[in-house]
């Protein structure tokens, strides 16, 4: 009886140090970056990402020459967040000069890498559709990330 | 009532702010540029969108951190839940001698609506903490005892020094409530976050009470627990140590706020 408890007793270190490693952060790792012609006409850079459920969160910096790539982490706490919805404009002197979409799911447990690109084509391009996003050539491409 | 409050503060922007409240004499073209985000923070105010009127607040404080711009800065603050900043700026317009009698009491207004809304945290850190932060607004080590008013709700405390982020803590603030975190170096830069937030206004200390009832032998036996008790430690060690290993911190980037939570 006293071996069969201590054969419990060891198998507790396995037990515990299995519940003790957690997964990796949620998170999403976004990425940043531009033409450097779309670096010369803006001098704000602002990223609104919006689960759909609360308040959208926001990001915002200056723009000087060399400041792309920015990065920024996008974390889920509390297994809350929708597809997180991205959006990044680029402004001069607060005008609206770029914008950029991507939807992104949080995948539970796991690091996921995006790359948002600021073409030059897209400079002025607002008549993409909610569902869609400027792109490389200036066209408009499904906003959902692949 | 909040409406009156912004009002409020544009009928001072209006009537004239100090000269000496404007930061490093902003051209005539910022100082418009400032007068329209105040007015957009205004609007998003009242449109009940926290997070866009602070930036844009905190925007116009950069070139204009007159006492009207704070007052707002801070109730939209408040209403987003950032307690520590909000009561922070409530303070500072407390202290200002430009600050109108007017706006001193809708700031003593507002911490009282705080009070009324969360609890206070007081600190315990060890001396090498250079700073602790309340959900990423820093306090220094001059403020530690003081406490700060936190919304109620979960909150991350985190202990910095050196550029880096040394221990992090999860707590939950209950309204009306004081609590008293004691941080250490030791704590662990991640958590559980099945586990519930600390809650408790004072450190717990476990006293197992002897349950008087009849056992079988075997289990009276002291050195099985002995046993039993080491190889947990050792498994939690292991784990705990497996954990830091395979589980990095969540990534923080250079687009600030460098990093967005949900």
């Amino acid at each position: 009886m006293v071996k069969r408890i201590f054969f419990s007793g060891l198998s507790l270190p396995i037990l515990a140090a299995l519940l003790a490693c957690g997964e990796a952060p949620t998170e999403i790792i976004l990425t940043i970056d531009a033409d450097p012609g779309v670096e010369a006409m803006i001098d704000h850079l602002e990223l609104i990402a919006d689960d759909g459920r609360s308040e959208p969160r926001v990001a915002s910096t200056d723009i000087e020459a060399g400041a792309f790539p920015k990065t920024i982490g996008l974390f889920e706490e509390a297994e809350a967040a929708g597809p997180i919805l991205i959006e990044v404009i680029g402004r001069l002197d607060g005008m609206r000069r770029i914008e950029a979409r991507v939807r992104i799911p949080f995948e539970e447990g796991a690091s996921i890498r995006h790359t948002i690109h600021l073409f030059e084509e897209c400079v002025g391009v607002f008549s993409c559709t909610e569902e869609t996003s400027c792109g490389r050539g200036g066209a408009c491409a499904p906003i959902d990330a692949r | 009532m909040m409406r009156r409050h912004y009002l409020a503060a544009i009928i001072l922007m209006i009537t004239g702010i100090p000269l000496s409240t404007l930061a490093d004499s902003p051209s005539e073209a910022e100082l418009q540029k400032a007068r329209e985000t105040f007015a957009l923070g205004v609007e998003l105010a009242e449109e009940g969108r926290w997070e866009r009127a602070i930036q844009a607040f905190r925007e116009v404080m950069e070139v204009m951190p007159a006492p009207p711009v704070r007052y707002n800065l801070a109730m939209v603050l408040m209403r987003h839940g950032d307690f520590p900043e909000a009561e922070d700026l409530a303070e500072s317009l407390l202290l200002d001698e430009e600050t109108s009698e007017e706006l001193k009491a809708e700031a003593v207004g507002l911490m009282m609506e705080m009070e009324g809304q969360g609890g206070r945290i007081y600190f315990d850190a060890p001396s090498t903490t250079e700073a602790i932060l309340i959900d990423g607004y820093a306090i220094g080590p001059d403020n530690y005892e003081r406490g700060y008013l936190m919304s109620a709700g979960l909150h991350l405390i985190e202990t910095f020094r050196g550029g880096r982020i040394l221990s992090r803590r999860r707590v939950e603030m209950r309204a009306g409530s004081e609590l008293r975190v004691t941080l250490s170096a030791s704590d662990p830069l991640h958590f559980d976050l099945s586990q519930p937030a600390e809650t408790k206004a004072e450190p717990v200390v476990a006293t197992p009470q002897p349950v008087e009832r009849d056992r079988p032998a075997r289990v009276k036996n002291k050195w099985i627990w002995i046993g039993v008790g080491a190889a947990v430690l050792v498994g939690v060690g292991l784990g705990v140590g497996l954990g830091i290993e395979a589980k990095p911190d969540p990534f923080v980037g250079d687009l600030q706020p460098g990093q967005l939570r949900w």
